[in-house]
């Protein structure tokens, strides 16, 4: 993987909201949808601010307490999982600006050093189908909708 | 599911108000309102439909006012649901949209997408079953080829031509199972056809740009959604529906920052519509307290209404439940039928009111036109 590619959201198709610290995307093209741990949301944030991979991977080891080439390894491979659901495209870095000629968003809730890296996850709901049949006050967990109640 | 479905009239029972309240009032009007309307619905029992697609807006409202319950993850959830469901019918409309464009056919989308996209500004806390589409009244025959070509069908049997001339909107389905109805005029009262022909030009005069899943189209200007969302939402439907009470609000407090009450007040007087508009207004502003300035009734109260415009009121509102009010639901009928077709002249009625009463009973057989004739009078079952 080379480090100075840049990712960016694979819009239109691709569709996400951040509700309360999670972030949700809906492939539309698939008709799958997907959501995120805090870390992965995190990163998603990042990649929509600035979706260089070397910056965002140095932003993130400055944020995190643990092992730098650790964390480094964890965030790329979550890089190419992205990638190969085509949740994000590669570009060329020469070719995308910076939104507000910002290169350094840290998100307002993070204190630089002091938190312990989870890593990220996607989790990924194919089924969607039976999902929409589910009755998302009384089939569903604690998490609510799109977790099903155990049965 | 355990969402039931329950005939209701326009306005909200006290327990959908206290649901509204809680979605919508700030500080300690909402707080109390909440209270009491978990003290009063049982969350796992049965919901109504209409209550059910107001959780989303409570969720969101919650977490502005930084609240938390007990139940705040499965409202997080309907939440997700309701913006999975809109988003996929955003991309599939956005479709149908661009195909309609590219034969040269102008579109504008009515009542929760274009809230969606100009007041709610989020694709979660409006759920939708459809999208509205109105074209061009005369371009309303090619769409619907154009439509038919690309897969969708038509989601009643009637006749399209005899629907061009009764009605305002016909439904449409495709084997995905997305749905959305194609309007040639706008507003669903299908007794002010023969003024929607003379001023649906106000809609696309003040007609301003937006985007559905990045395809182009237009959207009503904000006086016309509230006319529309009002007109529309006080006809009694098998789903209460309530969320017009919503979208009023939401509209209304636009309105504060480019108010153009004028603007309502001529769209108001154009389609006849003062009765269907005052009481919903009061509603609004005593309940919810929406910003109406006063003179906003006080040129409502103005507009003259005969008494064929309030049968039709009440009749709309579902206010015609005693004996004499069945008695003169014949009324509505004709009166309907002359503002549909037009046709004043004494031949004209003879020979079209029959042909009518057919077309809104389905074509069906005579004993049965005979039967809702009666019913409509009061005789018989």
């Amino acid at each position: 993987m080379d480090c100075n590619e840049c990712l960016k959201i694979n819009a239109p198709q691709v569709v996400h909201e951040t509700i309360d610290g999670e972030t949700i995307l809906l492939n539309l093209d698939r008709g799958i949808y997907y959501s995120m741990n805090d870390t992965g949301a995190l990163l998603w944030a990042l990649i929509e601010n600035n979706g260089r991979k070397n910056i965002i991977i140095e932003q993130m080891i400055g944020l995190f307490e643990g092992d730098a080439n650790q964390l480094a390894t964890l965030i790329k491979s979550f890089f190419d999982e992205l990638l190969h659901e085509g949740l994000v495209i590669s570009c060329d870095p020469c070719d995308e600006t910076p939104p507000n000629g910002q290169n350094q968003f840290i998100p307002s809730d993070s204190s630089e050093g002091d938190r312990v890296f989870e890593a990220p996850l996607l989790h990924k709901y194919t089924d969607m189908q039976d999902l929409l049949l589910l009755d998302p006050i009384h089939d569903v967990d604690d998490d609510g909708w799109p977790v099903a109640k155990p049965n | 599911m355990h969402i039931g479905v329950s005939k209701s009239n326009a306005f909200p029972t006290k327990e959908q108000e206290l649901l509204l309240q809680a979605a919508l009032l700030n500080g300690a009007d909402g707080k109390d309102a909440l209270a009491q309307w978990l003290d009063a619905i049982d969350f796992e029992g049965e919901m109504d439909y209409g209550s059910f697609r107001l959780l989303p807006l409570l969720f969101h409202h919650l977490k502005r006012q930084g609240r938390d319950l007990p139940i705040m993850s499965r409202l997080k959830g309907i939440y997700r649901y309701a913006w999975f469901k809109n988003q996929q019918l955003f991309f599939e409309l956005g479709k149908t949209l661009n195909t309609l464009r590219q034969a040269g056919i102008q579109t504008m989308v009515l009542k929760g997408a274009a809230l969606t996209v100009q007041v709610y500004r989020n694709h979660a806390i409006r759920p939708m079953a459809d999208m509205d589409i109105l074209v061009p009244a005369s371009q309303a025959v090619e769409a619907y080829d154009i439509l038919r070509a690309v897969g969708w069908s038509r989601q009643s049997g009637s006749c399209f031509e005899k629907d061009l001339k009764y009605r305002n909107a016909t439904g449409f389905k495709n084997c995905s199972g997305i749905e959305f109805d194609l309007h040639w005029h706008p507003i669903k009262d299908s007794s002010i056809i023969a003024s929607q022909k003379r001023y649906d030009e106000l809609f696309w005069q003040s007609a301003v740009p937006i985007e559905i899943a990045g395809e182009p189209t237009l959207a009503p200007g904000l006086p016309e959604s509230l006319l529309l969302v009002i007109a529309h939402g006080i006809w009694d439907n098998a789903v209460p529906p309530i969320r017009w009470v919503a979208d009023a609000v939401f509209l209304i407090r636009f309105f504060q920052a480019k108010p153009n009450w004028q603007r309502f007040i001529l769209l108001v007087r154009r389609y006849n519509l003062p009765l269907q508009m005052i009481q919903p207004l009061y509603y609004l502003e005593e309940t919810f307290r929406a910003a109406i300035p006063p003179f906003v009734f006080e040129k409502l109260k103005q507009m003259p209404a005969g008494i064929p415009q309030k049968v039709v009121s009440r009749s709309c509102m579902g206010e015609t439940k005693d004996a004499w009010h069945k008695m003169i639901q014949i009324i509505p009928g004709i009166v309907e039928y002359l503002r549909v077709s037009g046709d004043i002249e004494a031949a004209k009625l003879l020979a079209g009111f029959p042909a009518y009463v057919f077309y809104r009973m389905h074509n069906k057989k005579l004993n049965d036109v005979k039967g809702y004739i009666f019913s409509r009078v009061g005789i018989g079952s």
